[in-house]
């Protein structure tokens, strides 16, 4: 027993010595946990988009102040007039790590590659506008298309052409997401599943892979092809995979971490005070599912009483407490272009009229229900929160609340096996289509049951409008469609917490929570 | 030797039927591989089904997978961490684990046995209850409320130690105490019972007799037989350090085993999840083996072919 336990002991010390150690890096972040993956077109979450953001380039990138699409490997793009022809020009100068230059073929065996259903890229459907991507992506692999079926084309002099089905006046932002880096195909070619391993990776970003860790870190260094390496001002980078947003907290607070994310929420009111607070709203929304097909919930009245007897105000600053904003719309403020569609403001006078004229004066008959949130504490609270105003505003003393482990939580309100649900979205791309396309009758994350022709129409009306203000015009008629039904009760706008130690410098607070490392600087040696 | 033998056997048919079981089980949790709350294109839903094979019928599934188990030692790709195999992904954390259970066990018998061995001999005197309180404390404590309280102790208070992580010798110090001495507190507990209860046979007054030293006769005579209820504690203690430190694993952000064992459950990564168990399966076979030959070099009477 002795000998064993000695032996193992042994066995990992060795193991763990061999490891090298490094001083500490120029900034240390902690990345909520491990990533998924390096490759581009594997890489789905926003921990993952922080490092292959980093490795990789794609042919534009976002100003993380703006959010406006700055060049990035194309050094310019031109648009037809019908909007649905765009040409990147790739730049002279991008380079490969391994040296040799990025081309517009690359980009174009690129994005084959995503839409390649052998790859089996999660976000290979935001390419669907590109003509002949959804029969490529939806193709049996050993029947595929011809290349030639897909409106991507590398042309002479290192332009990528790109031609649509319908117009996506915000293609260039939505280009600089993780999924349209191009990847070093002979490298995938060479080593297969292995080819992100810190021994074969190549990339094009203003960063190279020294180590990766797994769920310990990953050690970033500048890259010094990379074409803009004269403003990339962090020589190295470490990004922790610690998940515990206490342990995270603590790292931050020994020096060991310049930057968090999301400190536990408990904390908030004590950590508001600190230098590192940073808060700011997110291009997302939390609001209520009602499963509308059966009753009372079938019935807009009980919807909107419900929804007008809660205090989004009290909810969103005494409540949730990080910075979060009262909705007055479904899709957020902040969006270039488009003004929302108004929600109404909490009214519980009307609330209670309204139960009343829905059969339940006082909430009296009113069946028994439930409020579903998926299992966590700040989401509790917040449900608790919601609850009692119910029971306060229109007598509804038969609500209780339930709590789901989240893919139970996602099982029970896809198949419509709830009351109502506490929801939130967060938006993929810099446009209101990301927010309403949700709850289109087809879309499989409408969950609710609710279904429109006039919605859906407007919808579609907006993917064919070519002037890219009619285009939006069309868009807000959709969304006050919506919130006249309401399926959904909006409560607020979700808000990012960073915790930011004060020597770092050139940190943007913007909707995506976007902060690419390659801008970011410390004006100090670690401490 | 026989005895051996056939443990080893029994020990094969156990990680079959573990195997299986955890292979149903996971398939019929709530909630699917690659979900995030969003759904999918269906064309792109069928494309992730099909690269790791989950298209397949059930059955098919189940025989493929024990194929590439069992004869080709491949425990599949993770859903969860892309860019690994799950033996890669074993290969790296089960040292950290190893490593981290071993130094916890090192604080637990250490701590453990000084502690008991204290109390049986300061039997009745202020030591021995201030002794047994902490341990009766500390063996109710859970581990994670220790952890927060030698953070707080030794990293915010005297600065002594780092926080998190594990890049020297000094990360592994708090890890370890969480994690090891609430099962100090037991086996202090164990061995002092232990210690008392040879202590009044006949041959240790015996011993005592012949002019020994008190601490001599504990240490030469009543030892060895005192350990016996707390080897038999050291293989569930070994499991439950190994399989149980994901608490602590989190807090501290060590890169072991233990996190994977839960989260690839929630992330519904099967091949992950099948691959820890697996691995503790063979690791809690393996301790209780290691017990029961233990027993026998620690008691004469129990013999080999126990």
């Amino acid at each position: 027993m002795v000998l064993l336990g000695a032996l193992l002991l042994v066995a990992g010390a060795v193991r763990l010595l061999k490891r090298s150690t490094f001083p500490r890096a120029d900034f240390v972040f902690c990345n909520q946990t491990e990533v998924a993956s390096l490759d581009p077109h594997r890489a789905t979450s926003i921990p993952d988009g922080r490092i292959v953001g980093a490795l990789f380039e794609g042919l534009t990138r976002l100003d993380p102040c703006t959010l406006e699409a700055l060049p990035g490997q194309a050094d310019h793009w031109t648009v037809s007039d019908d909007g649905l022809t765009w040409r990147f020009h790739v730049r002279d100068d991008a380079r490969w790590t391994d040296g040799s230059p990025v081309t517009a073929d690359d980009f174009a065996a690129s994005f084959r590659r995503l839409l390649h259903p052998a790859t089996a890229a999660r976000h290979a459907a935001l390419l669907a506008s590109v003509v002949g991507a959804r029969a490529y992506t939806s193709a049996d692999p050993s029947d595929m298309p011809p290349d030639d079926s897909l409106g991507i084309a590398a042309l002479p002099d290192d332009v990528l052409e790109m031609r649509l089905v319908e117009p996506v006046p915000y293609l260039p932002s939505l280009l600089a997401y993780q999924a349209f880096a191009p990847v070093p195909l002979d490298v995938v070619r060479r080593w297969g599943s292995a080819w992100t391993d810190a021994e074969h990776i190549v990339g094009n970003g203003p960063f190279v892979l020294v180590e990766r860790r797994l769920r310990d870190r990953i050690r970033l260094a500048r890259n010094e092809r990379y074409w803009d390496a004269a403003h990339v001002r962090l020589a190295s980078i470490d990004a922790l995979a610690a998940n515990g947003a206490t342990t995270q907290l603590n790292l931050l607070l020994t020096g060991d971490a310049d930057w968090i994310v999301k400190p536990p929420p408990a904390l908030y009111e004590a950590l508001r005070a600190r230098p590192e607070w940073r808060s700011g709203g997110q291009l997302g929304v939390t609001f209520l599912r009602f499963c509308t097909t059966h009753a009372p919930f079938d019935d807009a009245r009980v919807r909107r009483a419900l929804l007008l007897a809660l205090d989004r105000e009290s909810l969103a600053r005494d409540v949730m407490r990080g910075g979060e904003i009262a909705s007055t719309s479904y899709v957020p403020h902040g969006l270039a272009g488009y003004d929302p569609a108004p929600l109404e403001a909490a009214d519980p006078e009307r609330a209670r009229a309204l139960l009343a004229e829905a059969g339940f004066p006082g909430g009296r008959g009113f069946p028994p229900f439930e409020l579903l949130h998926p299992h966590n504490d700040a989401t509790r609270d917040l449900c608790a929160a919601i609850t009692a105003m119910w029971r306060e505003q229109l007598g509804l003393s038969q609500v209780t609340i339930a709590s789901q482990e989240f893919g139970t939580y996602i099982d029970s309100t896809s198949t419509l096996k709830y009351d109502v649900a506490w929801s939130s979205w967060i938006g993929d791309w810099l446009d209101p289509s990301t927010f309403l396309l949700v709850f289109a009758g087809e879309s499989g994350n409408n969950r609710t049951g609710w279904r429109d022709a006039t919605y859906d129409a407007l919808l579609d009306e907006s993917a064919r409008q070519l002037d890219p203000a009619a285009r939006l015009a069309v868009l807000r008629r959709a969304e006050e469609r919506l919130l006249d039904a309401l399926p959904i009760a909006p409560l607020h706008q979700r808000a990012n917490v960073n915790l930011v130690a004060p020597r770092v410098d050139g940190f943007c607070d913007n909707m995506l929570d976007l902060h690419p490392l390659r801008d970011l600087a410390v004006r100090e040696p670690p401490p | 030797m026989r005895a051996v033998v056939s443990r080893l056997l029994g020990t094969a048919l156990v990680v079959l039927a573990v195997v299986s079981l955890t292979f149903v089980l996971v398939r019929s949790l709530p909630g699917t591989p690659f979900q995030d709350g969003k759904d999918v294109d269906p064309a792109v839903r069928a494309n992730i089904l099909r690269a790791y094979d989950l298209d397949a019928p059930l059955g098919e599934q189940y025989v493929r997978y024990l194929g590439d188990v069992f004869l080709r030692f491949d425990l599949g790709p993770s859903f969860s961490y892309r860019d690994y195999d799950v033996t890669e992904i074993l290969a790296e954390s089960l040292p950290v684990s190893l490593l981290l259970g071993g130094c916890a066990m090192a604080v637990a018998l250490v701590v453990g046995l000084g502690a008991g061995a204290l109390a049986a001999r300061r039997r009745g005197q202020w030591t021995d209850t201030l002794v047994m309180t902490l341990a009766s404390v500390g063996a109710a404590v859970p581990n994670f409320v220790l952890a927060g309280v030698l953070v707080l102790v030794f990293v915010f208070g005297a600065h002594l130690l780092p926080v998190a992580g594990l890049s020297t010798p000094a990360h592994l110090v708090l890890p370890s105490l969480a994690l090891g001495l609430p099962y100090a507190a037991s086996i202090a507990r164990l061995f002092r019972t232990g210690l008392l209860e040879v202590l009044g046979e006949d041959w240790i007054r015996t011993a005592r007799a012949k002019g020994l030293s008190p601490t001599a006769v504990l240490v030469r005579h009543a030892a060895r037989p005192a350990l016996l209820p707390v080897v038999s504690f050291l293989g569930p203690a070994l499991a439950g350090v190994l399989s149980g430190s994901l608490v602590i694993e989190r807090v501290f952000a060590v890169p072991g085993m233990g996190s994977h064992f839960v989260e690839s459950a929630f992330a519904a990564d099967y091949n992950l999840a099948l691959g820890v168990i697996l691995v503790y399966t063979l690791l809690v076979s393996a301790a209780n083996l290691a017990v029961d030959v233990a027993y026998g070099l620690l008691d004469p009477r129990i013999g080999a072919d126990a």
